[in-house]
Parts: structure tokens; C-alpha cells; sequence
């Protein structure tokens, strides 16, 4: 069902805004929209300002808060996957002193986070520097040593395919006043230093300048390339020690993330209320908002409204109007809005499908599924996982009671087909015991696949009847019953008609309805149009709408094919692990296999049994009668994303 | 001699109908090792950036690999029924080896082709993964909307499949 909304418009006092819009976020059930729905909106905007949403400040502080979270979740307890949210109360969620506490920590942990990130970057630099010194460690010469009185040292390194009998020739052929030393040779470079008069240095750059040498900068280096190694790897070491030391206070921090959650969240908070901001209008002493309100919740917002001196309205939606969507079900059909809102909510004025995809949903996962073995898991996961982790409100809950029924229509439709992890139990009996057993069962979709066929499409053509109904439905309630009578039900007549040919005992009263309903439709399908030649030509081309009925009747036999899969690979698991034997090695194996072999068949079943359904729903029944299109309602309220603001009064 | 001895093992119903057997399997599963193979591949793209994501693309990932198991239900439906698990009577005939040769081809066609496509649905619906992790299941349907074939295959293999001792 679809909540019928009413329309708020409130004018109120500049002083009031800040405790008004409080108290309605802490209501959550207005949805404010701009200040463009109030009547008369062009004589008002000349005299309003827009008003400003400043999140800029916020969404920073949001970012440091985001990165601390991020430092301190490899430390943190792990909350396994159906972690609950911290439940508060809105008082706390705008206590300034938390929120400094929370501050706090955070600034301590992105201060820390920055320290460690200091700390790795001067031991990856001593690290370089290191790689750098290693090949001149056996030099023992202090490596600030460039020059004496007369002589010049030089330090060069080169690739290690230079010849250096070449270069040592050479060198001596320009000028007798040098010596060429090699400090260390590897694969890759060959270091050395030259020793040259400076008297010489012409003669020697001349040389020099012939090969592709680079000169490191020692320049900053004081004392041997040893001694310098070793500082390093002392400042490396060093820099791992505070490191750890840092981590230590990170894991310490990490015990009262708590705190920083909560921060986040009241960041959060503060951004939610200021983007609402946008949307109300205001001058230099009062400001308007409109929005809308689920007719259930009008008393209550009236009951906040009432304490303020305000004036506001709440009224019926106008014709141009477009209200947003909100879905109300029974506990049992509620879950099930995810699986319309998946798709599409729909259009304001149009009809919500989910009481009627409901039961069609359950019985269908259960007919493709169906093994009464796999059922049971399915049910008990779902239902201890109700009552144990007992989740917050939201899509795993409402999955897991989806699960729960469609776990049951599962059991039964297994019972029917006989199927029970498969054939498990005649096959274990059979080829351990050699005692053939028979399973009971209603249909045999393996023997005997057409009975099983023919059910698909009878329920297939149940199914899509109830959509065609839903369609003259709506088309009645908006005045045009007779319409939906020729367009539809004329169809509802050629239809059953149609089947009821094949079957000789009732094959007259079908040939009358399907020559009945074939001659109306024929007759009334062109009423549009205006020149009768045209009116019968359109009339008879409206026959060919057979074929889209065929089609979908047609495609439900995706129910008997899943049916068979699931129960064909499960058999097949079966034979699978009793092919070892009876005995212990046997049983091992049987057990692997089984254990292995059924989770897998399940997932994948189960897998294609729900998308599957839901492609019915989706394509086969919305496609005769949904309209969809509606925006979701979408309440003034904080969206938090680790705590849970209790719903309790607490003013 | 040789000539016919070939000829007269190639038109034997066992190996007709091992052949239609090996076809199903075979073109289904490379059907799905292809969907999945490509699925796959902008799983681990979409992985690299947003690890958390992982269980949300192997769903999808797997959407493909239905395929290879048609094929390989096919070929069980087939040993099954044409006795090659034990308790084969008599070999089949021409005709009936002809006829579950034939039986397998929905199956193994369908597979094939509607693997490949289905992988790069999958992969398309990986992307919207990527963007907007809270629309899966519509990238999932899209997928199955190709599956559908799939499925219609399988189920006029099966069908026949079943029927082989019916024929002469």
C-alpha cells in the first residue's frame, strides 16, 4: 500500500529555526523540499533568500575523522559481519563535550599516523643512502676528502663494462702525475678514485671526459663510507623502534575508536542539518520551508509545530504536485518492499505491487529450489540468524525473513518432488544396502516432467491473470472501467478459452469463449480509431498480442528446468560420494563429497532460484500492469553510519 | 575393410550419442569458462581499487557459469539414460545414437553463445558494481535475462533426453 502524503507548508520565525529544525530531524518523518511548492512562490522569491547549506568546514573535519577510522581499523576488535550499530540518543549525538573528547582523539591519532609516516620516510632515505655507501665501505679515507695541497682526489664511478686497462693507459700516456685506484667492483658499477697533481688536471679531465663516468657528491658526508653505514643502520634501527612504539599508541587509541565513530556521526549530523538548509527560504526575520508528511505522522509533527508560534498548513497533494513514495505493508509482506523497490517504487498514484508479488515470490524460489534438504538449511540459517544476531532493521533483516519463507516453500515443494539433498536417501540404501527404497512424492519432475510443465504454466498464467487483474483495477479506479474490461478482460476470455480447447471434455464451452473473446477483441480494439476499415484492421492486428501472451506464459518453464538442475546435480553428488563404498575410507569420502558437493548445488541453486523469481516479478507480472517511477520519500533525519539514533522521546 | 569398420563405429549409437554427450558438455563449458573468464577479469580490475567489493563481483562472476553446468546435466541425463553409467541392455541403435546427438544440441548451443554474452553482462554489471555497490541485483537480473536461453536449452535436452527409450 502506498502512503498517502500531505503537503506542509510552514512559515516560522527566524528565531525558532534552529530548535524547530532540530526537533524535526529527531522526528524523522518530514521530508523538506524547497521553498517552490508554496503558492505564490514568484512574489515570495523577490523578497527571500535562498538559504546556504555550509558544509564546507564540516566535510573537512568529516575527512580527518575518515582517515583516523581508517588508521586505528587494522587494531580494532573485529566486529564480524553483522556488526551492530551503537545505539544513542539524540542528546548524545550533540554533546559538545563528546565531541571534544572525540576531536581529540582523532587529532592524537592523525598526529601519530603522521609521525610513523615521518619515521618510514627517514628509513627509507638511510636506506638509499646506505645502498649508495655500500660500494666504497673498504675505502678507509674520510669521504669529505677531496683534496691536499697539491693533489687532487677524484671520486668516479663507471659502468663495469668499461675497460679500465684502457682507461689506466690512457691516463698514463696524458700525464705521469696520477693514480687510478679501483675501490670496488660489481656486475653493475665500478668504483674508483683518482688521484692527480693538480699541476695535472687538465690533462687528466681531458682523459676523463673521453669516458661516461659520474662523480658522486660525498660532500655532505663526513668520516669513512663504514663508519657512516653503521650510523645509519643505527638511525634505520632507531626509526623501527619508534615506529613500534608509535603502533603500540595506535592500538592503545584503537581500544576507544568507539568515541571516534560517535564523532563521525556527529559531523555527519551537522551535514545532514545544513544541507537541508538549501531548502529553506528566509527573509530577515522569517523563514518558510514546504514538505511532505505521511498522513500517519501528522499528529505528530502538528504536536511539535504547536509549541512554536508558526503558521503551516498541511494539505492534500494538488494535481501537478508530485509526492514522494513511501510503502506500508503488514510485518509479513514488508520485507518483501525491497524486492519492489529494487526495481522501481511506484508512481504516486499508482498501486503498490508487493501483497500480490509476495506469495507468487515465495512460491516460485520454492518450486526452483526444491529439495526439502536444502529448504531446511535455508529456513533454520535464517531464523537462528533472526533470533540469535537479532540485526538491525534493514536489507539483512529483511533478507533473512524473506529467507525464512522462501526456506519453507522450499520444504515443501522438495516434499512434493521427493527431493531430499536429492535422492540421497534411496541412493545410500541402494548401493550400500543394495535395499531399494522409495522416497515418497506428488510429482516426479524427473520421470514424469510434463505434469510438472503444465503446473509451471498453470501457476505461470495464475500469475500473470493477477497482473492483468491489478491493471483493470487500476484502470477502474481512475474511471475507466469499460476499458479495462475490453482490453483486458476480453483477453482474461480468449485465454482460458484457448487451453480449454485442448481438452475434450471441454473443448465446447473453450471453442465458445475463445471465438467469443477472440470476435470482441477484434471488434473493440480499434474504437480509436475513427474510419471502420481502419477500426477492423486494428481490431484484427490486436490478435497478434497472442504471441507476447505465449511468450510469457511460455517463460515460466524456467521453473521445472531449475526445478530439474538442482535436483539433477544433487543426484549426481549423491552417486558421486557412494561410488567409494561402504567402508571407513568410503564414508570419509562420502562425506567430503557431500559436505562439498551440496553447499555448492545449494549456492548455486538457491543463487539462480532468487534471481530467477524475481526476473518473473520484474518481467512477466510488472510488465502487464506496473507503473513505476515514484521518488522514495526521503526524511529530514541524520544519516549516520555507526551509531543508531533510538527513537525514544527525549524531550 | 578398414573403410567400413570406421564407418560402422562412427554410426554407432554409443558413440552418437557419447559424441551429443561430449558436445553438451564441452560447448557449455566453454561457453561459461569464457563468461566466467571475462567476469572475471573486470572483477579483479574492480578488486585492485575497492577490495571489499569481493563478495558482490563473485556473485555476478559465477551468473555464467550455469552454462557449463546445463551442458554437464546434459551429459549425465544422458549416461543416465542411454545405460552408460552400468546396466547397458544393448547398444543403442543408429537411430536412437542419431537422436540423443540431436537431443544435446539445444543445450550445447544455447550454452555456448548465451555464456559468452551473459559473461559480458556480467562484466558490464561489475562496472555498476563499481559505482553503485547498492544496485547488484539489478546488474544480476540483467544477467539472468540472458540465462533465460539458456535455461530453454537445457529443458528440450532434458526432455528429450529422457524420452530415448521411446525411441526405436
Amino acid at each position: 500500500m502506498i502512503l498517502k502524503m500531505q503537503k506542509l507548508t510552514l512559515i516560522g520565525f527566524l528565531a525558532d529555526k534552529e530548535s524547530l529544525l532540530r526537533d524535526l530531524m529527531k522526528k524523522k518523518c518530514v521530508q523538506i523540499d524547497g521553498a517552490q511548492n508554496i503558492r505564490d512562490y514568484e512574489s515570495i522569491s523577490q523578497i527571500t533568500m535562498p538559504g546556504v547549506a555550509q558544509t564546507y568546514e564540516l566535510e573537512q573535519e568529516l575527512a580527518k575523522f575518515t582517515s583516523a577510522i581508517r588508521a586505528v581499523s587494522p587494531y580494532e576488535e573485529k566486529a564480524g559481519l553483522f556488526a551492530k550499530k551503537e545505539l544513542t540518543d539524540f542528546s548524545t549525538m550533540l554533546d559538545k563535550s563528546l565531541y571534544q573528547e572525540s576531536v581529540q582523539l582523532r587529532d592524537e591519532i592523525n598526529k601519530i599516523v603522521k609521525q610513523i609516516a615521518e619515521q618510514k620516510s627517514t628509513s627509507s632515505r638511510s636506506q638509499l643512502q646506505i645502498t649508495a655507501l655500500e660500494p666504497w665501505k673498504d675505502l678507509n679515507l674520510d669521504l669529505s676528502t677531496t683534496q691536499t695541497k697539491s693533489t687532487a682526489l677524484m671520486y668516479l664511478t663507471c659502468a663495469a663494462d668499461v675497460n679500465l686497462e684502457e682507461f689506466e693507459k690512457q691516463l698514463q700516456e696524458a700525464t705521469s702525475l696520477c693514480y687510478l685506484h679501483k675501490v670496488s667492483s660489481s656486475p653493475e658499477v665500478t668504483c674508483l678514485i683518482l688521484l692527480y697533481h693538480k699541476d695535472a688536471q687538465d690533462a687528466v679531465m681531458d682523459v676523463v671526459k673521453c669516458y661516461n663516468t659520474n662523480r658522486p657528491d660525498f660532500s655532505a658526508i663526513h668520516g669513512t663510507a663504514a663508519e657512516n653505514i653503521s650510523s645509519l643502520k643505527n638511525t634505520i634501527e632507531a626509526c623501527k623502534q619508534e615506529e613500534e612504539k608509535l603502533t603500540e599508541q595506535l592500538k592503545v587509541a584503537a581500544t576507544s575508536s568507539k568515541i571516534l565513530k560517535t564523532g563521525f556521526d556527529m559531523v555527519t549530523l551537522q551535514i545532514d542539518d545544513q544541507k537541508v538548509r538549501e531548502n529553506i527560504f528566509q527573509t530577515q526575520s522569517v523563514f518558510a520551508l514546504t514538505g511532505w508528511i505521511t498522513e500517519n505522522d501528522v499528529d505528530k509533527v502538528k504536536k511539535v509545530l504547536e509549541k512554536y508560534p508558526c503558521y503551516y498548513t498541511m494539505t492534500q497533494p494538488d494535481k501537478e504536485d508530485e509526492p514522494p513514495v513511501k510503502l506500508k505493508n503488514s510485518k509479513f509482506v514488508e520485507p518483501y518492499e525491497m524486492i519492489t523497490e529494487m526495481y522501481s517504487l511506484p508512481t504516486p498514484d499508482g498501486i503498490d505491487p508487493t501483497p500480490m508479488l509476495t506469495p507468487f515470490f515465495i512460491l516460485f524460489f520454492g518450486m526452483m529450489l526444491a529439495d526439502a534438504g536444502y529448504g531446511i538449511i535455508i529456513f533454520l540459517l535464517c531464523l537462528i540468524g533472526l533470533k540469535v544476531l537479532k540485526p538491525d532493521e534493514g536489507a539483512l533483516k529483511n533478507a533473512m525473513k524473506i529467507g525464512t519463507a522462501c526456506g519453507l516453500s522450499t520444504i515443501f515443494w522438495g516434499a512434493m518432488y521427493g527431493g531430499w539433498f536429492g535422492n540421497l536417501i534411496s541412493q545410500i540404501s541402494e548401493s550400500w544396502f543394495g535395499k531399494a527404497v522409495s522416497i515418497p512424492m506428488v510429482l516426479d519432475p524427473l520421470n514424469n516432467p510434463m505434469s510438472v510443465m503444465i503446473l509451471s504454466f498453470v501457476l505461470g498464467a495464475v500469475h500473470l491473470f493477477t497482473g492483468m487483474g491489478i491493471k483493470i483495477y487500476m484502470l477502474a479506479k481512475r474511471g475507466h472501467l469499460l476499458d479495462g474490461l475490453m482490453d483486458i478482460g476480453l483477453w482474461y476470455v480468449l485465454l482460458i478459452g484457448l487451453p480449454m480447447l485442448a481438452i475434450p471434455a471441454t473443448a465446447s464451452v473453450g471453442k465458445v469463449l475463445a471465438i467469443g473473446g477472440a470476435l470482441g477483441l477484434i471488434l473493440t480494439q480499434g474504437r480509436h480509431e475513427k474510419n471502420i476499415l481502419m477500426k477492423l484492421v486494428k481490431g484484427v492486428m490486436s490478435l497478434y498480442d497472442i504471441t507476447s501472451y505465449l511468450s510469457d506464459v511460455l517463460s515460466y518453464a524456467r521453473i521445472l528446468a531449475l526445478g530439474l538442475a538442482g535436483g539433477v546435480i544433487a543426484n549426481v553428488v549423491n552417486m558421486m560420494g557412494t561410488m567409494p563404498g561402504l567402508n571407513i575410507l568410503g564414508v570419509i569420502a562420502f562425506v567430503l563429497i557431500f559436505a562439498f558437493g551440496h553447499i555448492f548445488n545449494l549456492a548455486i541453486s538457491g543463487l539462480g532460484a532468487y534471481v530467477h523469481t524475481s526476473r518473473l516479478q520484474y518481467v512477466e507480472f510488472f510488465g502487464k500492469f506496473y507503473e513505476a517511477g515514484g521518488k522514495p520519500f526521503k526524511p529530514f533525519k541524520a544519516n549516520t553510519k555507526y551509531t543508531l539514533i533510538s527513537d525514544k522521546e527525549d524531550f | 575393410m578398414e573403410a567400413t569398420t570406421f564407418a560402422q563405429f562412427f554410426f554407432s549409437g554409443n558413440f552418437l550419442a557419447v559424441l551429443g554427450a561430449a558436445l553438451a558438455v564441452g560447448l557449455g563449458g566453454i561457453g561459461s569458462a569464457k563468461g566466467v573468464g571475462i567476469a572475471g577479469e573486470a572483477a579483479a580490475g574492480l578488486i585492485a581499487e575497492d577490495p571489499e567489493k569481493f563478495g558482490q563481483t563473485l556473485i555476478l562472476q559465477a551468473l555464467p557459469g550455469t552454462q557449463g553446468i546445463y551442458g554437464f546435466l546434459v551429459g549425465i541425463m544422458v549416461m543416465l539414460n542411454c545405460g552408460f553409467m552400468g546396466g547397458q541392455t544393448a547398444p543403442l541403435t543408429s537411430s536412437q545414437g542419431l537422436y540423443v546427438l540431436a537431443a544435446c544440441l539445444p543445450a550445447a548451443l544455447t550454452g555456448l553463445i548465451s555464456g559468452i554474452h551473459q559473461g559480458r553482462v556480467s562484466a558490464a554489471g561489475i562496472n555498476v558494481v563499481a559505482k553503485r555497490p547498492s544496485e547488484v541485483s539489478k546488474a544480476m537480473i540483467y544477467a539472468a535475462m540472458v540465462e533465460t536461453y539458456a535455461i530453454l536449452g537445457l529443458l528440450i535436452s532434458i526432455l528429450l533426453v529422457i524420452n530415448v527409450g521411446k525411441i526405436a
